[in-house]
């Protein structure tokens, strides 16, 4: 690899990029967004002036009462303070009271949080997105790219000059606002600051790869836009659960390593050649993949494929539904309780429905009318998965409070006793996008497995059996008998469950067999029709 | 003209720009929201107390804290195996590597038993407090404002990408009046938008609780109508598309400032998205506002056609 010509590339990209808007214009920007974030003090609310909103004090101290102050004191001796927090100023003045003292003295915790630092790396990183865009994608849509190829330079030499480009630059601005930050006090003095090159190397690396076969800067942007913060968090949250076992480890962890140690959260020499190592690494691999690839030009389409709209459906599912439980591991429960959970189901469902409706009109595909006869046979699943609520009641619960309570939000979300709209949404998103969409890309079992992992992964027996019968029912009789047997099964008296987990379980089995079971004249009908 | 809308909403459905931009708002909301609850979670999830002292160690699992019974609390603090320690230095030093609740309640146990001179009362937990409904009408109230804004650009846009691939042309010789045209345009619009503001309401009504969410989802639903009826009006007689989005843009954000800053204005919508962050809103009048602001459009609409 010549270094002239990796120059002489980084050059023409910066010149490229810049053209027509001044070559000041994008790190003013940048700096604009960055400064802020890193180099300027912010006011911290725990610093505030004492205040009380009333109650009788002690002469000694003083402290000045303020209506709606969230902080109350009571009596003489002691003094009680009613508050959830106790900021700093208030504390000071409280210490000055006479009677036995205790002081607070605060140790740096074994794992440190991120600072501020971690913010201006993502920031910046995010900012890279759209010269990433224009640089690989852009010379492609203007035809340039194919000149650059058949020119006296290796595509080596091309990508690496472009990687150059847009690392240096966005190096330079981060390091400048990293060292404003350290000079005016807002950040600590470290080593952190030699991670970020680190950071904004890797990105600008997966930036590339990613806009290697784009056909313009539209696709490139949504490429690197959508994929480069989710890596950056997913790679930095894998890098945190390593650290606990080796920080250097975690610190090897191509740009989430590098993003903790710029974070301050992973300290020390080691730490550092560790990312350093880990980056230099991925960087190498990343660019050699995006030079052999560079002659891709025709364009894979993967529209059809079953893997975005699963994690997509997984996520609309998730959120609304088992969300809430977050506020029970924060520590809150009753703000959990008090939130209507027929609420979270039917958005849930609603949001598969949308996203099934949106898969439908791309595909193009048309519901199957199932027979009387389907009709019949979907009721009648339907009653007896409902008739099967308990069959897992022999299968012990988490003991966790967490896990429990997601264990009741999920199974309760498929389960009957809701109010009829949101029971109707559920059973409407879950059929048209499960059975609906995702079977007819990768088959019965794969949709059954799917579902029990998305729908029900803390209750799998229950969730494989209505998985079965509904996944059954599709492929025989059609997609409006699953609709009519999950709607069945949502809409049915909760009187209908049968406590005993053993005869339940026995209802769940008949459920399955009934719809796997083919009756000839259906078969027979069926023949007729291919005739 | 059911028909027609229901070609133009499998159209929208097929943008995958479009549907991001409605799924996106509601559900980034309450993707940080339950990551910042999970961070706390992890942050303060398992605090273990280190005391050498018995009846101090009964008093913290009274409250329901772990407590590890240690010759050497402080030590244990210092080492990472535990996120406080009470220790006898002179007086009682409690030492800690993490805030928030549990380690405030730590100090209440601990203020209690050495009979400090000021000791501390922590509310109970509310299932929710008051102070959360401000909060959450100001986030659906940003949220109104960027449906009503895609309002303007969907009415606009979509207009004048018909016009350019000849699609409008198109869909003027079905046998139908010309009013209907843009009203199919709008319904659909005004679906599509709707659709995605009620589930955005019900994300965060399901995570955080929101004080009037019936309210909420028929203002922000008018005012996305207003907006698309808005851009589809101002682009009628428009060539391009820059003029007729900042007009529409304009009138949106100067409607929403009005109805912040005069109560009087809550009946139209669009200024009903500012008025009802801060005060309340006329329900039935700004639907109807919305559709008489819709059938203006759809005239201009009509009249650009002959």
């Amino acid at each position: 690899m010549r270094a002239g010509r990796v120059a002489a590339v980084a050059w023409r990209d910066l010149r490229q990029v810049n053209a027509g808007k001044g070559w000041w214009r994008l790190p003013a920007i940048a700096l604009a967004l960055l400064l802020p974030l890193g180099a300027f003090p912010l006011d911290n609310p725990l610093q505030d002036k004492p205040a009380r909103a009333g109650g009788d004090l002690p002469a000694q101290l003083a402290i000045e009462e303020r209506p709606g102050s969230p902080f109350q004191l009571v009596g003489a001796d002691p003094v009680a303070l009613h508050a959830s927090h106790v900021p700093v100023p208030l504390r000071s003045e409280l210490d000055r009271l006479e009677g036995p003292q205790v002081r607070v003295e605060r140790v740096d915790p074994k794992r440190r949080l991120p600072g501020r630092s971690l913010l201006v790396a993502l920031l910046a990183i995010s900012l890279l997105t759209g010269p990433l865009a224009e640089s690989l994608p852009g010379e492609r849509k203007r035809g340039t790219l194919e000149t650059l190829l058949t020119a006296g330079i290796s595509r080596a030499e091309l990508v690496s000059g472009k990687w150059l480009a847009w690392t240096a630059a966005a190096s330079l601005t981060v390091l400048l606002v990293a060292l404003t930050g350290m000079a005016d006090g807002t950040q600590e003095p470290g080593l952190w600051p030699l991670a970020l090159p680190l950071c904004v190397g890797m990105a600008v690396a997966l930036g590339l790869w990613l806009g290697r076969n784009a056909a313009d800067e539209v696709a490139g942007a949504a490429r690197t836009m959508r994929i480069i913060p989710l890596a950056a968090l997913g790679l930095a949250a894998a890098a945190y659960a390593l650290a606990e076992f080796s920080p250097a480890l975690g610190a090897a962890v191509p740009l989430g390593g590098a993003l903790l140690v710029a974070g301050d959260v992973l300290q020390g020499p080691a730490v550092l050649a560790a990312s350093a190592a880990g980056s230099v690494v991925g960087i190498a691999a990343l660019l050699h993949h995006t030079a052999s690839g560079l002659s891709e030009v025709g364009l894979r389409r993967s529209a059809q494929g079953p893997l975005a709209p699963t994690f997509a459906a997984a996520v609309v599912w998730g959120l609304p539904v088992v969300g809430p439980v977050a506020w029970i591991a924060a520590g809150n429960p009753s703000f959990a309780a008090g939130l209507d959970a027929d609420v979270g189901a039917a958005v849930g469902g609603g949001l598969l429905l949308a996203l099934a409706l949106v898969e439908h009109s791309r595909a193009h595909g048309e519901l199957r009318r199932p027979t009387t006869r389907g009709w019949l046979r979907g009721l009648i699943c339907g009653v007896a998965l409902a008739m099967a609520a308990a069959a897992s009641g022999w299968v012990p619960w988490p003991e966790d409070a967490v896990l429990a309570a997601a264990r009741v939000r999920m199974s309760g979300a498929l389960a009957p006793g809701h109010a009829p709209l949101a029971a109707l949404l559920v059973v409407a998103g879950h059929e048209l996008f499960f059975r609906g969409v995702l079977q007819q890309r990768v088959g019965l079992w794969a949709t059954a497995a799917i579902w029990v992992v998305i729908a029900s992964p803390l209750d799998p027996l229950r969730g494989a059996i209505a998985a079965l019968t509904l996944g059954l029912l599709r492929s025989r009789c059609g997609l409006l008998a699953a609709l009519a047997a999950h709607a069945a099964w949502a809409l049915a008296p909760t009187s209908l469950s049968i406590p005993q987990p053993g005869l339940a379980l026995l209802c769940g089995a008949i459920a399955v067999g009934w719809a796997a079971f083919r009756t000839p004249r259906l078969s027979a009908a069926r023949r007729g029709s291919s005739r | 003209m059911i028909h027609l809308v229901g070609s133009l909403l499998t159209r929208a459905l097929r943008e995958g720009l479009i549907v991001r931009a409605l799924a996106w708002p509601g559900l980034l909301t309450v993707l940080a929201v339950v990551t910042a609850a999970a961070a706390v979670a992890v942050s303060e999830g398992g605090s273990r107390v280190a005391v050498s002292d018995p009846i101090l160690s009964e008093a913290l699992e009274a409250r329901g804290l772990t407590v590890v019974q240690s010759e050497d609390p402080e030590q244990l603090l210092r080492s990472g195996d535990a996120e406080a320690a009470v220790w006898r230095d002179e007086g009682w030093v409690l030492g800690l590597s993490a805030g928030g609740r549990s380690a405030l309640e730590v100090e209440a146990v601990v203020r209690d038993h050495a009979g400090a001179a000021w000791t501390i009362v922590l509310p109970p937990l509310e299932r929710r407090d008051p102070r959360m409904g401000p909060v959450t009408s100001l986030l659906l109230g940003l949220m109104a404002v960027l449906f009503t804004l895609y309002g303007v650009v969907f009415g606009a846009a979509s207009l004048l990408r018909d016009r350019e691939d000849g699609t409008l042309e198109a869909e003027r010789s079905l046998p139908l009046p010309d009013l209907a045209h843009a009203w199919a345009r709008l319904l659909t619009s005004g679906l599509l938008l709707a659709g995605g503001f009620l589930l955005s309401v019900g994300l965060v009504h399901g995570l955080l609780g929101v004080d009037r969410p019936f309210a909420w989802a028929v203002t922000g639903s008018a005012a996305g109508l207003a907006g698309a009826a808005i851009g589809l009006g101002a682009m009628s007689r428009a060539k391009t598309l820059s003029r007729p989005l900042a007009i529409g843009m304009m009138v949106a954000m100067a409607l929403i400032a009005g109805g912040w800053s005069t109560p009087a204005l809550s009946w139209l919508p669009i200024a009903s998205v500012g008025s009802l962050v801060r005060w309340d809103v006329a329900l039935l009048a700004t639907p109807v506002f919305a559709l008489l602001l819709c059938h203006l459009a759809a005239i201009l609409h009509a009249r650009s056609a002959r």
